[in-house]
């Protein structure tokens, strides 16, 4: 059977899949994003859904057999991923497992590491969080002040970690503390820890977020012990792990597991809101609101685009790391963009939230809006974006601020 | 499979690396500077290089010697030109010659444009009057028409609207006259014409290939301004590396370190949708790709070039400076390309109406 022919079929088969298991209506509201997830019901829900999926060979599939993964091509993944975005289906819960920390373990973790790990991220056995940014230190993250101080076998670790998205449910997190005595040697004295979050020592506060739910925690550590070997690389290596882990974070590296973590809203759908809400023939006509809608489309397509020509060469040659990243910042400044356009053609309209009747399709703009700056400020501000596009695709300076 | 947004072929991925190295070789600033000042505003030896790379038998058809291919083949020489401000006829013939494979009937015009002859096109949108079968009237914006061997213009006749060609050698004494364009690097010239008779008729026009043609024209703009909102990126990327105040680079500030990220977002964004329309141009999906690639490159280029100034300081008020450069070959090339704000409006049509 050819290759094209196979994955023809992998195809039918995801879109088969999807189309008789993706749930219709479960009664109560979904997140939109794996930042979004903030009750028991929707966490059992949505680890109970991907664990399906998994089973059904629709993630992983391009992960090692070993690990539980599926042991194809990407090209099989990326099917699997756009058939369940096409279906609707609910999102990847384990998202900080999937996309970040288990491609960093499978690319430079250790055997006892990886069969310990990956299998348990792909089921949604082990839900894992990642202990990055403090109450002082969130953009500067090379200064984080959490410490870890080695006793015999163990590591024991005092400080607080902060915005811990999925705090309060994860098993694992991936910690990055300072192990070196010098407060002030910042990213030498880093090291990086695949942390147990269930332990003594460990407690989790949730915090309301802007959309008045709870969601991400503050994470307190009170003389936690961990065991040694849970340490990933050396002493002091820590802030290249965190950088590299940040690269799977932001996209700017492959090997993700696959499945969206995020559910986007697009141009189309927008567009289809705003005909219902005009009525009659559904026709758009205000100028102005159809000149912004130019613009949101030429930008949506600009974002295709740039995704498609990075991989192909003689449109990259000179500057090949470019469009990987900017790819975040682009990506995430549209979608709060577009939502908040959203929001305000609705008129009147956009005056109601989730739960009123007369919110326009249950609040859905609204709601995305306001989450859509989990992305922009999370994983590195769109402000720390342009810092780093600057200093390394337009080779400027460092920023003042002496790092 | 064709249903992909970008693509590139073989020969173009070619073309693109050639002209890239081509055009770097010979168009250094110093170059760029010696053609403002030169009259023709060109090198023949250049374009005879041009020339003889094969780069104005691109669009003439094979039964004339040429190559035969699409516009968007020419995207990445065109692209390549406007990054080094590199001053040629060359986007003047191509879009003359592409009009001569529409209208049709440019049969003997083809193969001499293969040859290096330089055949320019007055805009279609002010036609000369035809009376008793002779021509009067001024038309300007013909680009590089000084040094043309031959100009084509649009002629009403009654509500009748043909195309012809004119042998400059054919025109009297001063009915050609340099204008003074927005752009030094490029050159245009208006024609005055007195019940002139001597021109052959190419073919009929009809709305469509007008329409067509100014969106060739627009399409090649484009590509110029990508090319120039690259460089322009580059020349203030470069200045802020260097400039030095209050005892570190002015790149560090991110008060130029974000605006520049903003404008080489704009420039990567430019060249993303240039290249979809140079692979889309001419099949269902070519208008609006290649709309959408002019309103970006203005806005990239002007964008980009702006900036560039600014952050140049006080050096970017000089002649001296680069940045001005880039900033007044995109204005010229905006008003070539045709009201931002039109192709806007025909987008919303196209993507919202239809
Ligand atoms: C929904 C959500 C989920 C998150 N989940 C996690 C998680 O799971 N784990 C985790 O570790 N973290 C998480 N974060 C935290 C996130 O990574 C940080 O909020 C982010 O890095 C910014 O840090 P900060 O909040 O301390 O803001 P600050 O660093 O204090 O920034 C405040 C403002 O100053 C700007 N700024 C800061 N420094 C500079 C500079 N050098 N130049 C220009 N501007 C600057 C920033 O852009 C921002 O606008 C999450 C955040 C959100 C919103």
């Amino acid at each position: 059977m050819s290759e094209t022919k196979a994955l023809e079929d992998f195809r039918r088969d995801a879109d088969a899949w999807f189309a008789e298991n993706t749930p219709k209506d479960v009664g109560f509201m979904l997140p939109l994003t794996f930042m979004e997830v903030g009750t028991q019901q929707q966490f059992d829900f949505l680890r109970d859904w991907q664990r399906r999926v998994w089973e059904a060979g629709f993630l992983g599939a391009a992960w090692p057999t070993d690990y539980g993964g599926g042991g194809l091509p990407q090209a099989y993944q990326d099917v699997a991923t756009e058939a369940g975005k096409r279906a609707g289906a609910p999102i990847m819960l384990n998202a900080i497992g999937l996309n970040w920390t288990g491609p960093l373990i499978l690319d430079i973790g250790t055997e006892a590491q990886k069969a310990a790990y990956i299998r348990d991220i792909l089921s949604a056995e082990a839900i894992w969080c990642q202990g990055f940014s403090e109450p002082e230190h969130g953009s500067d993250l090379g200064s984080a002040q959490t410490r870890a101080v080695r006793d015999g076998d163990d590591y024991v670790i005092t400080g607080s970690k902060i915005w811990t998205t999925q705090g309060n449910f994860a098993d694992y997190m991936i910690l990055l503390a300072r192990t070196d005595g010098a407060p002030d040697s910042r990213h030498r004295g880093l090291s990086f820890f695949l942390s147990p979050m269930k332990i003594d020592g460990i407690s989790t506060t949730p915090i309301r977020k802007l959309t008045g739910e709870y969601g991400f925690t503050q994470t307190f550590f009170e003389g936690a012990r961990i065991p040694a070997d849970c340490r990933m690389g050396a002493e002091g290596e820590g802030w290249k792990i965190a950088v590299r882990l940040l690269e799977y974070e932001r996209g700017a590296r492959g090997g993700q597991a696959g499945g969206h973590v995020i559910t986007d809203q697009t141009p189309d759908q927008m567009i289809a809101m705003l005909r219902r809400l005009a009525g009659g023939n559904g026709a758009i006509a205000d100028p102005l609101m159809r000149d912004e809608l130019v613009d949101i489309l030429m930008d949506y397509r600009a974002i295709q685009l740039n995704r498609a020509r990075s991989a192909i060469a003689p449109l990259v040659a000179e500057a090949p790391h470019s469009l990987p990243l900017i790819e975040k910042l682009v990506w995430t400044e549209f979608m709060r963009s577009m939502n908040q356009s959203a929001t305000s053609m609705q008129g009147a309209h956009g005056a109601y939230y989730v739960g009123d009747e007369a919110a326009v399709e249950d609040g859905l703009w609204q709601r995305a809006y306001l989450n859509a700056f989990s992305a922009t400020i999370g994983g590195g501000t769109s402000q720390i974006q342009k810092n780093i596009i600057g200093e390394h695709v337009l080779g400027l300076a460092k920023d003042g601020g002496g790092r | 499979m064709s249903g992909a947004l970008i693509s590139i072929g073989e020969t173009e991925a070619d073309l693109l690396g050639v002209a890239t190295k081509f055009c770097a070789e010979k168009a250094p600033i110093e170059a760029v500077r010696r053609w403002i000042d030169d009259a023709q505003g060109f090198e023949s030896a250049l374009w005879a290089e041009i020339v003889s790379l094969g780069w104005t038998s691109i669009l003439v058809p094979e039964d004339a010697g040429g190559l035969g291919m699409e516009l968007g083949a020419t995207i990445p020489v065109v692209e390549q030109m406007g990054r080094r401000l590199l001053a040629a006829p060359f986007t003047a013939v191509t879009a003359s010659t592409a009009l001569l494979v529409r209208v049709g009937g440019g049969e003997a015009l083809l193969p001499r444009i293969a040859a290096g002859e330089i055949v320019t096109a007055a805009p279609l949108s002010t036609p000369f009057m035809v009376k008793d079968g002779t021509l009067s009237g001024t038309v300007g914006l013909i680009l590089w028409g000084e040094a043309a061997d031959v100009i084509l213009a649009a002629v009403e006749d009654g509500n009748r609207l043909s195309l012809i060609a004119i042998e400059t050698k054919a025109l009297g004494t001063g009915a050609l006259k340099r204008e003074s364009l927005i752009d030094d690097t490029r050159r245009s010239a208006s024609l005055t014409l007195d019940r002139f008779d001597d021109f052959t008729v190419i073919g009929a026009l009809d709305a469509d290939v007008v329409g067509a043609h100014q969106l060739d024209r627009a399409l090649l703009e484009a590509a110029d301004m990508t090319g120039g909102a690259r460089a322009a990126v580059d020349v203030a990327v470069g200045y802020a590396q260097d400039r030095v105040q209050f005892g570190r680079p002015i790149g560090s500030y991110q008060a130029i370190k974000h605006g520049l990220v903003d404008v080489h977002i704009g420039a990567e964004k430019a060249r993303s949708h240039l290249y979809s329309a140079a692979h889309l141009y001419g099949t269902g999906e070519g208008e609006v790709s290649a709309r959408m690639a002019v309103v970006q490159a203005v806005k990239a280029a002007s964008e980009a070039a702006d900036r560039a100034i600014q952050f140049h300081g006080g050096f970017g008020f000089t002649y001296d400076c680069d940045a001005q450069l880039y900033r007044r070959r995109a204005m010229l090339g905006a008003a070539l390309a045709g009201d931002v704000r039109q192709h806007r409006q025909r987008l919303a049509e196209l993507l919202l109406d239809e």
